[in-house]
């Protein structure tokens, strides 16, 4: 309860920066902070303590999990039954239980932070040419419908001295995608991540994704996918450097 | 309705003998009965948002429950249609004796251990016994039987089973292959495997060369 707290704090002082702190969701592209204001008790600047929070954002512990499934699983028997199913019979009596376990697996991203993964797995090295990775299968869930949004992404930096554990890019992935989301915002979601744990001179992630709304209701377009992408530094000012990584991204 | 050895349990009594297709909770409410439905499975739906630690204040929240619960409907439309209402008209005589098949028909259907989707596609192949059916009423009960909560399994069985009796067939044959989100996103996270069931009625099981050339006209790569 507290973080949720020390969430609305942070809204209201952001307002002027036109950036809006929900659940660890922001909206915002931030401007390289400063270089030195690096620690915990830096300036009280607008812009750091949305850095700052970024850190340290979650909204749920392993222990929150266990003391909300006696509720999640009697909502779902609540839809199981709205829909006109038989809670009772075998193959849906312990349903709701692993179908509020499973959506919490899909919301798992609310429980981690960033710092936890990337602490020790930034190395100082004197590398600056671009690392992709790529083909990195992401499942998200929907924030609109409650429906799965599958796709694979692409990151691709040019390291200014430091470079990142690769591991730690598909879990950087894994922390914002599993989360009710939308595409825009997760794409900028690890672009802005990345930046913020190494600083480097440029990033790019592209997301092709497919949207079971849009396959399994709604339009039913089978073959639509969508695609975002998020450039900063100098993916966003070197037409060159874009076309290097969209072209190695594509291939 | 034919029930024939595929059990789905106290459901199918409780929709079919129920004129206004209410469900257990709903028996005492009139006319209103869908937009009830509705409104129970939305309050479910704003509990789970907030139990998962979400802020149903949102912006992109704030519609959420309801469209949740209307996607939730139209995945599980199948629990209200029924083999008879589709099929009544497109059955025609044609002196054809041989073998009819409508493959990579897809189909998208929840998963009842987890309520995760799971879609892929089904090849479907009868051999007339006088008698042949309008080709898209075979995708149309395969629509029928995967808008549902279902076991890959007893999908297969549900749609041979409804070619059988409603056309009374020489043979019939059912392959589906799937793809389980509940074993991609979640559990054991294997991405490219997939899932194969098949159920082979009449000549399609008497006869192996029947089969085999079934087998060899719908699984080419």
């Amino acid at each position: 309860m507290t973080e949720r707290s020390k969430q609305t704090e942070f809204t209201s002082k952001d307002k002027k920066e036109t950036s809006l702190v929900l659940n660890g969701h922001f909206d915002v592209v931030l401007k390289r902070p400063p270089a030195a204001s690096q620690g915990p008790a830096a300036e009280s600047g607008a812009r750091q303590s949305v850095a700052e929070n970024w850190k340290e954002e979650h909204t749920r512990s392993v222990e929150d999990n266990e003391v909300s499934l006696p509720s999640l699983a009697e909502a779902y028997t609540t839809i199981l039954r709205g829909l006109g199913e038989d809670p009772q019979r075998q193959g849906l009596l312990k349903t709701p239980w692993r179908a509020a376990t499973a959506m919490q697996f899909f919301t798992k991203g609310y429980q981690e932070t960033i710092i936890d993964v990337l602490n020790d797995a930034i190395f100082d090295e004197d590398h600056d040419e671009m690392v992709i990775v790529k083909d990195i299968d992401v499942f998200s869930m929907c924030e609109h419908h409650l429906v799965p949004i599958i796709g694979r992404v692409h990151i691709g930096y040019l390291p200014n001295k430091r470079v990142l554990g690769l591991s730690k890019l598909a879990r950087i992935v894994e922390i914002y995608s599993r989360r009710l989301q939308v595409q825009e915002r997760l794409t900028k979601q690890i672009a802005v991540a990345v930046t913020e744990a190494l600083k480097p001179t440029g990033v790019g992630v592209v997301i092709e994704a497919t949207h079971m709304c849009m396959v399994m209701r709604g339009v039913q377009k089978m073959n639509s996918k969508t695609i975002t992408s998020t450039m900063l530094g100098v993916f966003r000012e070197d037409p060159k450097t874009r076309d290097e990584f969209l072209t190695l991204v594509r291939s | 309705m034919e029930k024939k050895g595929i059990d789905q349990g106290h459901f199918m009594n409780c929709i079919e003998s129920n004129d206004n297709n209410l469900c257990m909770m709903d028996q005492d409410s009139g006319t209103n009965a869908g937009e009830r439905k509705v409104s129970h499975i939305e309050k479910a739906y704003v509990t789970i948002l907030k139990e998962l630690g979400e802020d149903i204040h949102r912006e992109g929240l704030l519609r959420t429950p309801l469209r949740a619960a209307k996607a939730m409907e139209f995945l599980t439309k199948g629990y209200k249609i029924t083999t008879k209402d589709i099929l009544n008209d497109a059955i025609f005589d044609e002196n054809h004796s041989e073998m009819v098949i409508v493959k990579d028909i897809e189909i998208f259907s929840l998963c009842e251990h987890h309520m995760v989707p799971f879609f892929g596609k089904v090849h479907i192949a009868y051999i007339p016994n006088k008698v042949v059916v309008g080709l898209s009423k075979l995708a149309r009960i395969a629509e029928i039987y995967s808008r549902r909560l279902q076991v890959q399994e007893r999908l297969t069985k549900q749609i041979a089973s409804a070619i059988q009796e409603a056309l009374e067939p020489l043979g019939v044959a059912v392959v589906i292959e799937a793809v389980h989100m509940c074993m991609v996103m979640r559990g054991v996270q294997k991405n490219n495997a997939n899932t194969v069931t098949s159920v082979m009625l009449g000549a399609f099981e008497e006869d192996p060369k029947t089969r085999k050339e079934f087998l060899t006209l719908t699984m080419k790569k």
